[in-house]
């Protein structure tokens, strides 16, 4: 009998008994930074109603222009080289995406119903920062997006030709769903026997995550973060990021898995020039690759950037060689 | 102090643990011994060792520990430690009704962090046993109790503020539920096992919803 009651107190206090720990996992700060919702202290904006992380550099009445950034589910953070081109007179625009970095976050359902349903948001959340930061109608809008950002600037352009009046685009997977799905596959050495795919996985039975868990889930899918040999980029580079955003990532791939988008579409009306740039040591983007995603603009200009890989606009290395080349083409629209 | 507390206990729990791959109907007095080696698709392909030990008392009783490890190119930078015990709750003719507590000990590395985990599995099985070969079907459910976070300076140097330290889930875990088969020749035997992982609330999985094994035993 005493033996029970020992195994019967054993059991209650591994499964049901208050582990009085120093910290808990569903608090917002601990294991990621708070978003603006749970931070008043960030910057952020309202828009497209959804409260997201923002700021902006150089003079308000500046050309602006708008940086948006990979993933999706990534962040600004890695971009912020690129505020030095307020220096060059421009407003440049930061914001990270809805769901993701430090903007609000949101349901699954807050994406839309189809992919074309939230690209539109997608759209709407561009207009929106736009609108925020423009100071008067004339102010011209230019538009930088790097991977998936490059991809989200293409359509939004090709959505609204008439209100960007220069792009950059850099180093986007794919435009058209089967090109962005072939980049992804070569850009990943992926096998079920490798490091990526138990630092994947193995943690699932351990950090489980609801479908509405954002800190876990967020958490989660930042600590994966690893080297890429393939396309040469480092994830550990310091202040390169700050909050991944999990369901945005999942949602977006989920939405585009079905509805097989075309971000290319409507770019022939688009008639400014473009910049498209790419990195030298990013193996699954050799120069037949940029040469076929930047084929459906009127007018490009390919600009490969050597030393680097993927994240050509982080490293100071890039960044050096990367940044006159985006002045000379901004300053010569 | 109590973390202290939750690991003793889970320590003592594993010394009355048993195994979980056990044909009852082959264990006697002089057969209660058996080692095992596993490949297996759980949260990752994983390698995996095992003992197995087996008191024929009024109520049988199989202590189990088993230690395994996912493939990668760093191989014991992730590791799992299952210690415990399986009692046979009841048998009517040739079914067998057990049920197991394990006590976990688990360690995930990765370029950003290094995590510690104490959690437990409970079990519960039935099968139908024959000396050559059984059938079974379970279920279990595997519950992170506390973690210890320690992140690199990679992670620092991007979240300075990260607590590194101790923590109490807010969510549950993982429950199992699957089949087993095993055949035995001789002494050695062969153990199959499958089955669907949902969390807690069963309206999500990992992202590997499903596990498999494929594990050798034998039996002295």
């Amino acid at each position: 009998m005493q033996t029970k009651l020992v195994l019967a107190g054993l059991i209650s206090l591994m499964f049901f008994g208050s582990c009085e720990t120093d910290h808990l996992l569903d608090m917002s700060g601990n294991l990621v930074p708070k978003t603006v919702d749970e931070d008043p202290d960030l910057p952020s904006a309202f828009v497209n109603g959804v409260q997201l992380h923002t700021e902006a550099y150089g003079p308000e009445d500046g050309t602006l222009l708008i940086c948006l950034h990979g993933g999706p589910g990534a962040d600004y953070r890695y971009l912020l080289n690129c505020k030095e081109l307020a220096d060059e007179g421009y407003r440049v625009v930061f914001f990270d995406q809805r769901g993701t970095g430090l903007s609000q976050r949101l349901p699954e359902e807050a994406y839309g119903e189809n992919v074309f349903e939230a690209m539109q948001l997608f759209y709407d959340d561009i207009l929106g920062i736009i609108a925020h930061y423009r100071t008067s109608p004339e102010q011209k809008v230019y538009i930088l997006g790097h991977s998936w950002g490059g991809m989200l600037g293409t359509a939004f352009a090709a959505h609204y030709p008439n209100l960007v009046e220069g792009l950059v685009v850099c180093e986007p997977g794919g435009l058209v769903w089967g090109d962005i799905v072939t980049y992804i596959s070569n850009s990943r050495a992926f096998s079920m026997w490798g490091e990526l795919m138990n630092d994947a996985t193995y943690m699932d039975q351990f950090l489980v995550a609801e479908p509405d868990d954002h800190i876990m889930l967020d958490y989660k899918f930042g600590i994966l973060g690893a080297n890429n040999e393939i396309t040469g980029e480092d994830s550990g580079l310091p202040e390169g990021f700050w909050r991944s955003g999990a369901i945005a990532n999942k949602i977006a791939f989920e939405l585009a898995d079905v509805g097989k988008p075309d971000l290319s579409d409507g770019i022939e009306n688009f008639h400014v020039p473009v910049l498209f740039i790419y990195s030298e040591l990013n193996e699954a983007y050799p120069d037949d690759w940029a040469q076929k995603i930047s084929s459906p603009f009127n007018e490009v200009e390919l600009f490969k950037v050597p030393g680097v890989g993927h994240d050509m606009l982080t490293k100071q290395a890039g960044w050096l060689i990367a940044k006159p080349k985006i002045i000379e083409y901004l300053n010569g629209l | 102090m109590k973390k202290v507390l939750i690991i003793v206990c889970l320590l003592v729990a594993s010394k009355l643990a048993k195994s979980q791959n056990i044909n009852w109907a082959l264990m006697n007095d002089s057969l209660n011994q058996s080692v095992e080696a596993t490949l297996s698709l759980d949260y990752g392909i994983t390698y995996g060792v095992g003992y197995n030990y087996v008191f024929n008392t009024i109520f049988p009783l199989a202590l189990h520990g088993d230690f395994s490890i996912p493939s990668g190119e760093n191989l014991l930078d992730d590791y799992k430690i299952k210690t415990g015990a399986v009692l046979r709750l009841t048998q009517i003719g040739d079914v067998y009704v057990d049920a197991g507590l394990m006590g976990i000990t688990r360690s995930y590395t990765s370029d950003f962090v290094r995590i510690f985990n104490f959690g437990s599995e409970a079990t519960l099985s039935i099968g139908y046993y024959r000396k050559q070969w059984y059938l079974g079907a379970t279920i279990s459910y595997d519950k992170a109790i506390v973690s210890n976070f320690k992140h690199t300076d990679d992670y620092k140097n991007n979240y300075p503020e990260v607590v590194d330290g101790w923590y109490e889930p807010e969510s549950g875990g993982n429950i199992k539920f699957g089949g087993k088969a095993s055949g035995n020749f001789g002494n050695n035997g062969i153990v199959l096992q499958a089955g669907l992982v949902k969390t807690e609330e069963l309206n999500s999985s990992p992202l590997i919803p499903f596990y498999a094994s494929l594990g050798y035993t034998y039996n002295w």
